[in-house]
């Protein structure tokens, strides 16, 4: 059957086909949704559909993707399947939870790194904000997604970009990113594809059965991909997919070889964490998170049901949720004494039970779990760390070099919404601004270099190295800006967690701002066995004058050379009061006389009791018996 | 319910002291007790610290609960932790200085018909205090003891954070019986009548 052919037969199947209630559907569980109690995973051996929804077999001409969603959907309710938590970020109505990791947009010429965010965490900023549309977005940073949210939603079809989609197709979500335990399943194909604007090809390329080539980048305006006939540019190769047909049994059906527990591999590419710097360390140096270590997999712990909402695994999500039934599924549902319906639930999965001997309880209610578990062990000052996502690990060509733009620190330990204090990674957002009363706002880049002329920064720009910015080239651009009538505000660079502008007198001023802060999420891997956790050498770990968690140094990333300090002390992240932090770790030198002393008043006193004690004990006995006359003076 | 206890605790020792007061008539012409059994100055200064120590440990540690409802924290609980030792050196001292006259003799005992001694009545010796002070003088060395205990077990890494907690509770609740007797001897030493 032709491709044309196929169409006319769609138009028809569209026109007589009932309308199905779209309201019913994301209820409806189909067939793989719902289990019957055998704990042994189905053998995936099905037909394959492209995204018309015509099954797949060797031998068709034009040979095309295998669309998952077509595939899947045939046993599983798709449409519940991609409201989950890796696909529902544009969503408006999910609630955006506690803040995590964001993507961040680096942009050497301009010296940017903005942390983007389609959910509204605090301290980022939306793609509209920034000037980023929805193809622009997933060019950028979908190479470390599963696809789905912004990839397929038609509101992303934007008119400038519309027959670039048309060409490329949708980024559907990718089932194989997760649940493909294939060894030959290569995820980075996937970064590869986007690259190329091969979005419909993305997830068969990442399987170990199908081999992408061509680029629908290069195709034009007009290319057919059912056709696939190019009328002037024979040489530009388009995208197409061929399959290894020894895959194929003789019925025409393909095997994928999908787990319900998902290897941690999977979630490893797009959630890996590397330190480098001062304690650069070699892969072999490095352990593992130390429930991993105990054969646990991620999933263990960040479950989900059909809906894919996976638990992220913090101690508010349940309420932030509005469901308490996830509430065992945090450090403490694990790990510390909890009875539920008259039974006891602790020690999940062979969990110990944290005794925590010695420790005060008030350190529960002031700190995370993680404060002390999690993250590398506190020294005199932060670590460089590099991410899956913000640094591309993982994928072909990756920039390896340790000083690779954003340079993000850990642990930095910050005091949370919820009052306690846990260590996060954080990150100095640099970006040209606009002033809107009381907050700041980035430019679109390009935007900014349609206005300014960034030729002089340095060509250095090795991404190791921030370009060279001098004050003369902010001053030079905010007055580009200023003078410009597409800029409405105020002008400012934000860089370092200082604000800079002009004065009237077109000085460079600088002051301190909450909207040029650090941009910082908690952390929670790797968890050190409990032998590493802070305490265990007693309370100097944290109490100590010079304590690490108290007054390790973090460092203040800028392109921008000033005499500002290039340091702040861990400290001023924990709204404390340094010199009550202070006077409370000297008073540890004298807990030893402390103890010693209320040890001899102890004793003291309870061998008076005793001893007089007895004796009172004698009188009243012989009071009793009458053998005690009046008592002579 | 802490608070609460410990308000009723408090108002109640105040009240009780304010009442014995009224009811024992003018306290004029009475040679305090205190005067005659604390002869010497280091003795009396070492009293008056242990009274002072505690008046300050009793301060840090009801105020945030009866004011805020909030448990000790902050500078409140460094000034407690200071003078935490030294109120528990001055007791141990009060202790060994004071037990001998303070302790029980065959005439605590003796029940006279109409012959009981009466409070108000002059004691035949500065040296003899009265049962009651006797009395509120063991009971505040007997509560001193959970107290003092208490904190100290939870300085050692022997206990979990559970049992810490009760040790915590067991601390709180039982300086609220200290205070009282506390008060009350003081009380008797400083106000009673001599026999």
């Amino acid at each position: 059957m032709t491709k044309p052919h196929r169409l006319k037969v769609c138009i028809i199947l569209a026109l007589c086909c009932p309308v199905v209630c779209f309201s019913n559907q994301v209820q409806e569980l189909k067939t793989g949704d719902v289990r019957d109690g055998n704990r042994s995973i189905p053998v995936h051996l099905i037909d394959l559909y492209d995204e018309d929804g015509f099954v797949i077999r060797p031998g068709d001409e034009p040979m095309m993707p295998f669309s998952l969603r077509q595939t899947c959907q045939k046993c599983h309710n798709w449409e519940k399947i991609r409201t989950g938590w890796h696909f529902n970020a544009a969503a408006p109505e999910v609630p955006a939870g506690r803040r995590g990791e964001p993507w961040i947009l680096v942009d050497e010429q301009t010296a940017s790194q903005i942390p983007v965010s389609y959910r509204p965490w605090p301290g980022s900023f939306t793609p509209d904000q920034i000037g980023l549309t929805p193809w622009e977005f997933l060019q950028a940073f979908g190479r470390h997604s599963p696809g789905g949210g912004i990839g397929e939603m038609e509101e992303s079809l934007s008119p400038e970009h519309y027959l670039r989609w048309m060409i490329s197709g949708k980024l559907e979500i990718n089932c194989l990113s997760c649940h493909d335990a294939e060894p030959e399943h290569d995820q980075a194909q996937y970064g590869v594809q986007i690259s190329h604007q091969n979005f419909r090809w993305a997830a068969a390329a990442t399987s170990g059965f199908a081999t992408v080539a061509g680029s629908a980048k290069e195709m034009p305006d007009t290319y057919d991909i059912y056709s696939g006939f190019l009328l002037d540019e024979p040489d530009l190769i388009p995208p197409s997919v061929s399959y290894d047909k020894t895959r194929f049994d003789p019925a025409g059906k393909a095997f994928f070889d999908i787990v319900r527990r998902i290897p941690n591999e999977r979630c490893y590419f797009c959630h890996s964490t590397k330190k480098i710097g001062r304690n650069e360390s070699m892969k072999w140096h490095e352990n593992e998170d130390v429930h991993l270590a105990a054969r646990m997999a991620c999933i263990d712990c960040h479950r989900n049901g059909i809906d894919h909402n996976m638990v992220r695994g913090y101690e508010e999500e349940f309420e932030d949720l509005d469901n308490p039934g996830i509430s065992f599924l945090s450090c403490r549902g694990c790990h510390l004494h909890a009875d539920s319906d008259g039974a006891p639930k602790a020690g999940r999965l062979g969990a110990p039970l944290a005794r925590h001997d010695g420790l005060p309880s008030v350190h529960l209610e002031k700190l995370s779990c993680t404060a002390c578990h999690s993250g590398p062990w506190p020294s005199s000052k932060t670590v460089s760390v590099k991410t899956s996502r913000a640094h591309a690990l993982g994928t072909y060509n990756v920039n390896k070099s340790n000083l690779a733009r954003p340079h993000i620190y850990s642990p930095v330990f910050i005091k949370q919404e919820n009052g306690k204090i846990a260590p996060h990674r954080l990150f100095w957002p640099a970006f040209w601004g606009i002033v809107n009363g009381e907050n700041v706002t980035p430019v679109a880049l390009g935007k900014i270099k349609a206005i300014a002329n960034f030729d002089r920064v340095s060509d250095s720009t090795a991404a190791d190295h921030w370009p060279e910015l001098t004050p003369d080239i902010i001053v030079r651009t905010l007055s580009a800006m200023t003078v410009s009538v597409a800029i409405k505000g105020t002008p400012v660079y934000a860089s370092g967690g200082r604000l800079y502008r002009l004065s009237d007198s077109e000085q460079l001023t600088s002051e301190e701002h909450p909207d040029a802060g650090p941009y910082y999420w908690p952390l929670a891997h790797d968890v050190r066995p409990a032998a590493q956790s802070l305490g265990i050498r007693g309370c100097k770990d944290c109490h100590d004058i010079g304590a690490p968690f108290y007054f390790s140094t973090v460092a203040v990333d800028s392109p921008l050379e000033t005499s500002q300090p290039s340091s702040r002390q861990m400290i001023e992240f924990q709204d404390l009061d340094e010199a009550y932090v202070k006077a409370f770790a000297l008073s540890f030198l004298f807990r030893p006389w402390l103890k010693l002393l209320i040890v001899a008043s102890t004793v003291t006193v309870c061998v008076v009791l005793v001893h007089y004690g007895f004796k009172g004990l004698d009188n009243l006995l012989r009071t009793l018996s009458g053998k005690n006359g009046p008592t002579k003076r | 319910m802490y608070s609460t206890i410990s308000l009723i605790t408090l108002v109640g020792t105040v009240a009780g002291i304010a009442l014995h007061f009224y009811l024992s008539g003018s306290a004029a012409g009475a040679q305090s007790w205190f005067a005659g059994v604390t002869e010497g100055t280091l003795r009396k200064l070492i009293y008056f610290v242990m009274l002072f120590s505690f008046a300050v440990l009793t301060v840090t540690g009801l105020y945030p609960s009866l004011a805020k409802g909030q448990s000790m924290s902050g500078y409140l609980l460094m000034v407690h932790a200071t003078f935490a030792p030294v109120f528990a050196v001055s007791l141990m001292l009060v202790t060994l200085m004071f037990a001998h006259v303070h302790k029980f003799d065959p005439d605590d005992w003796r029940l006279r018909t109409g012959s009981q001694r009466k409070p108000s009545e002059k004691l035949t010796s500065p040296k003899d205090p009265n049962l009651g002070v006797k009395i509120w003088f063991w009971l505040m060395i007997l509560f001193s003891v959970p107290v003092l205990l208490s904190v100290l077990l939870g300085m050692y890494p022997i206990t979990s954070m559970t049992e810490n907690e009760f040790l915590l509770q067991v601390h709180k609740y039982c300086a609220l019986p200290l205070v009282a007797c506390t008060v009350v001897h003081a009380y008797w030493m400083f106000i009673s009548r001599s026999r």
